[in-house]
């Protein structure tokens, strides 16, 4: 009589299992962890871009005040301009004069009027520009000049609110009389 | 007597099933909706450069070609073509509207070469073509030269002409919005935005 034989074949045992399970799990946060990041840079473009247009958008339209009336466009730029920020919240109608504190088109920071994100939107454009895109940025503007017959320059700063940060692009540019 | 050899392999029991298929029923379904996230973002952020990229364009092109070679601006009274953006008084005349519509000619000077230009929107494109006799015989469905490609949508063509004095050369003012032309999806966002600028002209335009 020949002895039996059985072949037994014993499962994963706990350790192996929890081997398993971790690696799957670093594998799994990896990768979700990796798109996550990907939405993210992807988000940040997208907002980047429309900052970039709204910062062009100032550049030409102070260029064209300018070129309207070098006279009139330095008048209107107050002597202590290089401290002082301004917050230009609107989007900009071509046929619009240039104009800092009385007509708000162009109006400073102080502390009772902050420059909120929320976007560029309609106020005297002529004619009215849709309001398109995020509502979550804000534009502000620096100049710095020191005679009228020096050049005067212009810095332009759109930042926006992402998640965590608050990105900005700038934009510079010289206008001369 | 022969003997008996018994194979043992154990499988998996109907627990161990279930078990093994809740989780993957809970993960998958995080695992593609943050792909989809990904996939949708990366779609509103290149219809969005597209749009950009051929705005700048059409801006570069337009303002360029104003700017250096526009030598005559014209409006149609209801029976010729006659000139306009003189800088004689200070105020706005429209030159062309794409929403009334309005059609305006721009007349260049290449070289020794002069060319009537219209602008006009035909089937979402901002297109450039001869100036025919009349406003009338304007067809919006023919483009003779694209400014845009059909990945866009143009919309609320403007070009107006600001005279501010009798001094200065009048500026052209032009705006367009364009839109991503393959329009509204879910989890997209809008890939719109608004395009003007103001180009002073070079010299003083010639009356007719």
């Amino acid at each position: 009589m020949q002895p039996k034989t059985i072949h037994f074949r014993p499962g994963l045992s706990l350790v192996e299992t929890m081997i398993f399970v971790a690696i799957v799990s670093v594998v799994f946060v990896t990768i979700i962890s990796s798109m996550v990041g990907t939405s993210r840079i992807a988000k940040s473009d997208f907002h980047r871009l429309y900052a970039t247009r709204y910062a062009d958008d100032a550049i030409e339209w102070l260029r064209f005040s300018s070129s309207r009336g070098w006279q009139t466009f330095w008048n209107k730029i107050p002597s202590q301009s290089t401290e002082t920020e301004y917050c230009m919240n609107i989007n900009l109608g071509l046929a619009d004069e240039f104009e800092i504190d009385e007509g708000a088109i162009i109006r400073p920071i102080t502390s009772g009027s902050a420059c909120e994100y929320r976007g560029m939107v309609m106020a005297s454009a002529n004619p009215p520009l849709p309001t398109v895109g995020p509502q979550i940025f804000r534009r502000t503007v620096k100049f710095t000049t020191t005679n009228i017959t020096e050049p005067v320059k212009v810095t332009v700063t759109v930042s926006w609110q992402d998640s965590t940060k608050s990105p900005s692009v700038t934009s510079t540019t010289i206008l001369s009389p | 007597m022969n003997s008996t050899q018994i194979s043992h392999k154990p499988g998996f029991t109907l627990v161990e099933v279930i078990i093994v298929l809740s989780i993957i029923a809970l993960s998958f379904p995080i695992l593609f909706s943050t792909l989809f996230v990904v996939t949708r973002q990366q779609v509103s952020t290149n219809r969005l450069t597209d749009v950009k990229q051929q705005g700048d364009a059409v801006m570069n092109y337009l303002t360029t070609q104003i700017r250096n070679n526009a030598i005559q601006i014209q409006t149609f009274n209801g029976v010729n073509w006659v000139s306009a953006c003189e800088g004689a008084s200070a105020g706005v005349e429209e030159i062309t509207n794409s929403t009334t519509p309005i059609y305006g000619s721009i007349s260049f000077l290449n070289g020794e070469t002069q060319s009537d230009s219209i602008f006009k929107v035909a089937k979402g494109q901002l297109c450039r073509q001869t100036r025919p006799d009349a406003p009338a015989d304007i067809d919006t469905t023919l483009c003779e030269e694209a400014l845009t490609n059909r990945s866009v949508v143009v919309s609320d063509l403007l070009i107006q002409c600001i005279n501010v004095d009798t001094t200065t050369s009048p500026f052209v003012e032009i705006s367009f919005v364009l839109t991503g032309a393959k329009g509204e999806a879910a989890g997209v966002d809008s890939s719109t935005m608004n395009f003007s600028t103001k180009v002073q002209l070079r010299r003083k335009t010639q009356a007719l």
